[in-house]
């Protein structure tokens, strides 16, 4: 066996961006062996959305509607695969012990919620971009993919994997997770101006969905996609950046590493 | 380096709520560099919550440890500089492949590449396991699975090894393979190693002294061999008949003056008894069954597993 007096260690920032690396690494390597169901819930879901909605009653293809749809739908696979995938992932290692183990190596916790967070995204990034090809395609709309449509997309990913850490790290119960995290999805997609005009919802509601971060990011990927970038759309590309900042901020402080 | 490498001064844990539990209720001890230091006690005695304080896991309602004279209250991250874990379950990296998972971890213990790799080749070939390198780690049997996992325990020379019922589903070769590497990382390196198991008459074996817990206190702290002698200050003659029969009432009643009986299997029976005693019992044996009519026929001293039922079965007369 190697001799246990070898002493050559990594430490200091070098040893943040290492951790970050094998962390995030190793949560690519079990997306690896579930690559289809990645495939099913991350594209499939988003496309059959924008397929969907754009047949409800009589059918809404007219270009302002399907610039909700597809960005609703985007938004709706990050609130998806973001939020509520890491939200149960969170609750799973609770329930597994395994956050025990994360914990008892010599790694930062920074570095580790931010390994699931970059891994998160990965997969998050695609099943986001889907819906908006797919619908600007299907009803040969023009559509202006631009970079801040892709920083956009990384950062409403970001925003509410975010929440899902949170939520993961605060409630005790895997059981529980499931529950509140199932009705949020509907509440933060249904009930925000994701999929229709905030002046076409009631007063509490418009008054709910500004602390929201889908607000910001469907209205700010509308304004992408329509290419207009004008003081609103810096705003809510702000808030958004500000909301993603507190929610890692707040996911760091009020998961219990050590209890 | 200190030679005290693990020190607990008047630990306790109370786990709050309602109804709040004392989990560890005072405990102070030390464990010099170097020792296998055994941990027993039945479920619920607060071995998992003492384990943690030691890892640095959870803040103790009152007292302090030190690991390798580290505060491990106060600098948790660098104390887990020093310590390998290998808990019962919980254990990621299911999904990456044997060799990447026993990689992955000394870099994330803070090994250099090259240290990493040649360590990870090192236990590989070491625990037999080459040939497992490249599977995944989910795909393995039990008994592997554990052995991977204290592999990875291993990764980055830890000081001090917390292992947590290590032998748990192996088979006898790999059981013995696991014990011999505590042993010899004890011998040859210093490795200091808290052990917790249920496993009493294996760890007897390696552990040099052993606490037993009980109700979050420490009932009993000594080496195995003045604990077996303390406790009971019996042996045990054992014997079995050639024929899955019954000794004669007879014998049976007369033996039982001598010490307490027990039928184990059918023909195979436990006398426990005073040392001085041995030479009547056995008299007793050969000339009213007879040499030829035995299987077997042994004087042994009492195990470690006695020492623990002595000391339980004290302690529970004595609450």
């Amino acid at each position: 066996m190697t001799s246990l007096t070898s002493a050559n260690r990594v430490s200091g920032i070098s040893k943040f961006f290492i951790d970050l690396k094998f962390l995030w690494l190793e949560q690519m390597l079990e997306i690896r062996r579930t690559w289809y169901w990645f495939l099913v819930f991350s594209l499939i879901l988003p496309v059959t959305m924008v397929f969907g909605f754009t047949r409800i009653g009589s059918g809404l293809t007219d270009y302002a509607s399907l610039i909700f749809i597809i960005s609703g739908s985007a938004v709706f696979a990050a609130t998806n695969e973001g939020l509520y995938a890491l939200a149960v992932r969170i609750g799973t290692m609770k329930r597994e012990g395994t956050l025990i183990y994360y914990a008892s190596l010599p790694i930062s916790k920074t570095a580790f919620l931010l390994a699931i967070l970059l891994s998160r995204l990965v997969v998050t990034f695609p099943g986001m971009l889907v819906p908006l090809v797919f619908g600007a395609w299907l009803y040969q709309i023009p559509i202006n993919l631009n970079l801040w449509v892709v920083a956009l997309l990384l950062l409403t990913a970001m925003a509410l994997a975010n929440i899902g850490l949170v939520l993961g790290a605060v409630i005790s119960s895997l059981e529980l997770i499931q529950i509140i995290v199932n009705i949020l999805l509907f509440v933060l997609v249904m009930a925000g101006p994701i999929f229709s005009p905030m002046d076409s919802l009631p007063l509490p509601l418009q008054v709910m969905s500004y602390l929201l971060p889908p607000t910001y990011a469907a209205t700010a990927l509308r304004s992408a996609l329509h290419g207009t970038f004008d003081t609103v759309f810096y705003a809510n590309v702000f808030v958004l950046l500000g909301l993603t900042v507190i929610g890692f901020l707040l996911s760091s402080r009020l998961l219990r590493w050590r209890m | 380096m200190p030679d005290i490498a693990v020190k607990v001064e008047d630990l306790t844990y109370v786990y709050p709520g309602k109804n709040a539990v004392i989990a560890n209720d005072h405990l102070s001890f030390e464990i010099p560099r170097g020792e296998i230091f055994g941990l027993l006690g039945p479920n619920g005695a607060g071995k998992t919550t003492l384990v943690l304080q030691l890892l640095g896991l959870l803040r103790p309602t009152s007292g302090q440890i030190w690991l390798e004279g580290i505060d491990v209250v106060k600098a948790p991250q660098q104390a887990s500089q020093r310590t390998g874990f290998l808990p019962q379950t919980g254990i990621p990296m299911r999904y990456v492949e044997v060799k990447r998972a026993l990689y992955f971890t000394g870099r994330l213990r803070g090994q250099t590449h090259h240290d990493a790799r040649q360590q990870a080749q090192a236990l590989l070939s070491h625990f037999e396991m080459n040939s497992y390198a490249k599977r995944f780690v989910n795909d393995l049997s039990g008994g592997m699975l554990r052995l991977v996992n204290f592999a990875m325990a291993l990764m980055g020379n830890p000081h001090v090894l917390i292992l947590d019922e290590p032998t748990n589903e192996l088979d006898p070769v790999r059981r013995r393979q696991v014990w011999d590497t505590i042993t010899q990382l004890n011998q040859q390196e210093g490795v200091t190693c808290i052990l917790v198991t249920h496993n009493l008459l294996e760890a007897e074996q390696v552990v040099q002294r052993v606490a037993i817990m009980r109700a979050g206190k420490i009932i009993a702290l000594d080496t195995p061999g003045t604990m077996k002698l303390s406790s009971t200050g019996k042996v045990r003659l054992e014997f079995q008949l050639k024929a899955a029969a019954e000794i004669p009432a007879r014998l049976y009643d007369s033996l039982d003056q001598l010490g307490a009986v027990d039928l184990v299997r059918p023909g195979s029976y436990t006398i426990t008894l005073m040392p001085d005693d041995v030479s009547s019992a056995a008299d007793l044996v050969i000339s009213q069954i007879g040499l030829q009519e035995l299987e077997d026929f042994r004087v042994s001293p009492p195990s470690l597993e006695d020492a623990y039922l002595t000391i339980e079965k004290q302690q529970l007369a004595a609450t």
